[in-house]
């Protein structure tokens, strides 16, 4: 998928930028709500995770509906902050403000706005305002909860918000569309059973961290699974590097080289022998000569096969039928 | 105030002045206060209201420090303090009464309400903790944050430089490393900047003090694109602090 935005005051730039989500979203014909959680795995990576699910978002088509629930920041400030890396798409999104006035400690503001959710307790609530946002916005659409970890800490309930949104939207009537959930995490701010409960509801889990040892810049690495329903797990790897604009707030992640199974190599294969100060290049002739060397441990397979045979020469010595002396003790 | 903590954290801000949230966190061994008292006097230079809600430590305590470093806070226009140490101050008693930390807010609220580039510094948090319940104390500091990131930025002087630049309203926060590692993490990815100083990780020494380690949760917005963070061996003096860096993980 190739996901486009507008830098300011510079032409359009194209970043390409896939991941296997992208492609099991488009070829599930199910129309089935899909639960994605994408898991921030330490606090060095937030600012990398939360570049991830902008991408993620920037690469949904212009006809798809999303609905941001805001849980940690203000929705004007969120807007701001992803207007850079999404341009106009950001206009696409409806943010609900999950998190300014979470309980109520402002209700008797003058100007109270539609967009701030003020009772972060009333589950129920909030379900009714997604599926009513769901029946309005029948066409392809995606819910964002940006981060469930701060719903799961004021639910006493292990992930008690996200089953009844997935169950709700999957009692919606829909045969041509579906509507899928991305549940935004950090795993640390989740207990144990908290964070395997999530992953058990999930369809697709994306785990961000990142990749040290590849090249000396650190790359962003997902793990990714799959959950079919047949039962069977696809499990990848990718990484991902960010652009070196001067300008970091509109730099994007740039895949380097995803593969199935096994972790991609970013860029060129560097030559370790480059820089030394003797010579461990052999020269056309120098490999020829080495080839043709018949090593010591090979020389058996030139040898002409014999008919092999154990000669045994009795001793007299041998003591076989001895009878032993001690038995008469 | 402290030049070196100052290049440290010159690159804080955003481009969307959101209101930047600091967390200062401590040790037993390491007192990381040094930044609390860098923020306020740093702020009270550039001319930006600043509210001290001192659970901690007296009065008499922040107006030495400020002495030494150059500031009467009793005179300044732009300080004031919310003590909830003593009973002798009518507005400074109510967090013995208080019933719920809203009222505490509700005060915060109306003394900065529509003021420009203002800054909140709590000292500490852990008193909070201990009076009332987590969730009440999580509450608090969520719409402490909410506060901040809703009062529009101020075009102010900034550090030793006579450059003018956009300032953004900050909330400067310590809190000591006593609390249950839930509740530090929680609160740690709630902050845009973390601060944590340490005690040495090979032993006392009489040259450094400290290490202070710095991470960044927020995407740097100045123009050479650096991230802020690392870690820094500190050195506290009379009325400075001095850093090195020795490790940029």
């Amino acid at each position: 998928m190739t996901s486009s935005f507008v830098r300011r005051g510079q032409a359009t730039k194209n970043v390409k930028f896939s991941h296997p989500v992208f492609d099991w979203c488009k070829k599930d014909k199910s129309n089935e709500s899909r639960l994605i959680s994408i898991q921030n795995g330490h606090l060095r990576t937030v600012v990398e995770a939360k570049i991830l699910l902008e991408e993620f978002l920037n690469g949904l088509s212009n006809s798809t509906s999303i609905l941001y629930l805001s849980l940690e920041d203000s929705a004007a400030a969120k807007k701001a902050a992803m207007s850079a890396r999404l341009g106009q798409k950001t206009n696409q999104i409806i943010f609900l403000d999950c998190w300014s006035d979470a309980y109520g400690w402002n209700a008797e503001d003058q100007n109270p706005s539609e967009e701030i959710w003020r009772d972060i307790n009333d589950t129920a609530g909030l379900v009714s305002y997604i599926t009513e946002w769901r029946k309005k916005h029948p066409q392809d659409a995606f819910i964002v909860l940006d981060h469930i970890s701060r719903l799961h800490h004021h639910s006493p309930a292990d992930g008690g918000l996200l089953p009844l949104i997935l169950q709700s939207l999957r009692q919606e009537v829909s045969s041509t569309h579906a509507c899928h959930v991305i549940a935004f995490s950090h795993t640390e701010l989740l207990s144990a059973s908290a964070a395997s409960a999530l992953e058990y509801i999930s369809d697709a889990i994306v785990r961000v961290s990142l990749d040290t040892t590849t090249t000396s810049q650190p790359l962003v690495k997902t793990e990714t699974v799959l959950r079919r329903r047949s039962g069977k797990s696809q499990v990848s790897q990718e990484l991902y590097k960010r652009t070196t604009d001067n300008v970091r707030r509109l730099v994007d992640f740039e895949l380097t080289k995803a593969s199935s199974g096994e972790p991609a190599k970013a860029g060129k294969q560097s030559d370790p022998t480059a820089n030394l100060t003797f010579n461990l290049k052999l020269t056309d002739e120098e490999n020829k000569a080495r080839e043709s060397v018949v090593l010591p441990y090979r020389h058996h397979l030139n040898a002409k096969e014999e008919k092999k045979s154990v000669i045994y020469l009795d001793d007299d010595d041998d003591a076989f039928n001895d009878e032993d002396d001690d038995l008469d003790i | 105030m402290f030049a070196d903590l100052h290049k440290i954290l010159v690159d804080s801000t955003d481009k969307n002045l959101r209101g930047l949230f600091v967390l200062v966190t401590d040790t037993i061994l390491a007192d990381g206060s040094f930044v609390l008292h860098h923020y306020i006097h740093s702020n009270l230079r550039a001319e930006k209201k600043t509210i001290l809600i001192s659970l901690d430590q007296t009065p008499f305590h922040y107006n030495s420090v400020g002495k030494k470093l150059g500031f009467n806070l009793a005179d300044s226009n732009y300080f004031s303090i919310i003590n909830g140490l003593t009973n002798n101050d009518p507005v400074c008693t109510y967090i013995r009464i208080l019933i719920h930390l809203r009222s505490l807010y509700v005060q915060l609220k109306e003394k900065i309400d529509q003021e420009k580039g203002v800054n909140i510094v709590l000292d500490n948090v852990n008193i909070l903790y201990h009076m009332y319940t987590r969730e009440e104390t999580d509450m608090f500091i969520q719409y402490c944050t909410s506060l901040i990131r809703s009062q529009p930025s101020v075009r102010m002087t900034i550090g030793e430089s006579n450059e003018m630049k956009e300032s953004e309203s900050t909330l400067v926060m310590l809190m000591h490393e006593e609390e249950e590692e839930e509740t530090m993490r929680s609160i740690a990815y709630s902050a845009d900047l973390i601060l944590s100083a340490e005690q040495l990780e090979t032993g006392y020494s009489k040259e450094v003090d400290g290490q202070l380690t710095v991470i960044s949760t927020r995407e740097p917005g100045s123009q050479r694109g650096k991230s802020v963070g690392g870690r820094y061996h500190y050195k506290m003096n009379e009325n400075n602090v001095q850093l090195s860096s020795y490790n940029s993980g």
